[in-house]
């Protein structure tokens, strides 16, 4: 089951559409829920750690990715997410940034991500990914943060612009 | 295959985020056109089309030939593709995180009683 992806240069938009089994509810919690997204969060071969997740309007949910191999502290990453709109089993929308260890925001790296969740067939829902890239400013930012030297590879790189998330969860 | 946005993209990427010449670039999809003509579809001085296109030149998005009196824009190719090749890189990342929600739910749902298969023709 492969994803559809579309690329709107001139706006600047991703959009990933995959459909996936699960009726909305189920799939809705895997957005929310610590638990779940410890599992599947982030890139192959990282994992995930839920610090707090607020789930309202303006609410923050912050996490940290890191390789599962060994690795060092400048290798993990950051994330601060501010929810916009929860509204339950549809639609999820949070801006999504890097912030330091200790929980502060770093200026300049929201980027506004939306998750829409359509059950297409019992158990079956389509799960719509709206991501809009960050200000250039904020990938000019980005760039001497150093937060992503280590990181192997292109992907890894631009995750970090992305916001990743990662997690073989499972200690 | 560049890693990270490239300093011709910051630029393509910085001259693209003005909505008046975002519309320019939009409106020179149908076509060349003069500065005249595209100051007055998208509602702008001349002087103030000039300066945009002039931005967008030096970003590399469009192209100039002059023609009796007037200058004629148009726009050029390669920023635009070198723009998707980087952005691809992008749609990688969120095509696995995709993925990985996918196969977490089809394992959840081995797990589950409800084992009916149901591939739903949408």
């Amino acid at each position: 089951m492969t994803a559809i992806v579309d690329r709107d240069h001139a706006n600047k938009q991703l959009t990933v559409q995959r459909s996936v089994r699960g009726a909305a509810a189920l799939v809705w919690s895997c957005w929310t829920e610590p638990g779940h997204l410890r599992q599947w969060w982030g890139p192959r071969g990282w994992r995930s750690d839920h610090f707090e997740l607020e789930l309202r309007p303006g609410g923050v949910w912050r996490y940290r990715l890191r390789p599962d191999r060994e690795h060092g502290a400048d290798e993990e990453h950051w994330g601060r997410a501010v929810y916009d709109v929860v509204d339950p089993y549809s639609s999820l929308s949070f801006l999504d940034g890097s912030c330091t260890p200790d929980g502060t925001p770093i200026p300049g790296t929201d980027q506004p991500t939306h998750v829409s969740i359509k059950e297409s067939a019992p158990s079956r829902c389509e799960v719509r990914i709206v991501v809009r890239f960050p200000s250039v400013h904020a990938l000019e930012q980005a760039e001497p943060t150093g937060m992503v030297d280590g990181f192997t590879g292109a992907l890894a790189r631009l995750d970090e612009y992305v916001r990743p998330g990662s997690g073989k969860a499972r200690s | 295959m560049t890693d990270h946005p490239s300093p011709s993209n910051l630029a393509v990427l910085s001259a693209l985020a003005e909505p008046n010449r975002l519309a320019i670039v939009s409106l020179l999809r149908e076509g060349p056109r003069a500065v005249g003509d595209i100051a007055a579809r998208i509602e702008i001085a001349q002087p103030h089309a000039s300066r945009h296109l002039r931005i967008l030149a030096d970003a590399g998005l469009v192209s100039a030939r002059r023609e009796a009196q007037s200058r004629i824009y148009r726009l050029e190719r390669s920023p635009f593709a070198s723009l998707e090749n980087w952005l691809d890189t992008f749609s990688a990342v969120w095509e696995e995180r995709a993925d990985r929600l996918g196969d977490y739910l089809e394992h959840l749902d081995e797990d589950s009683s409800d084992t009916r298969r149901q591939e739903g023709t949408s």
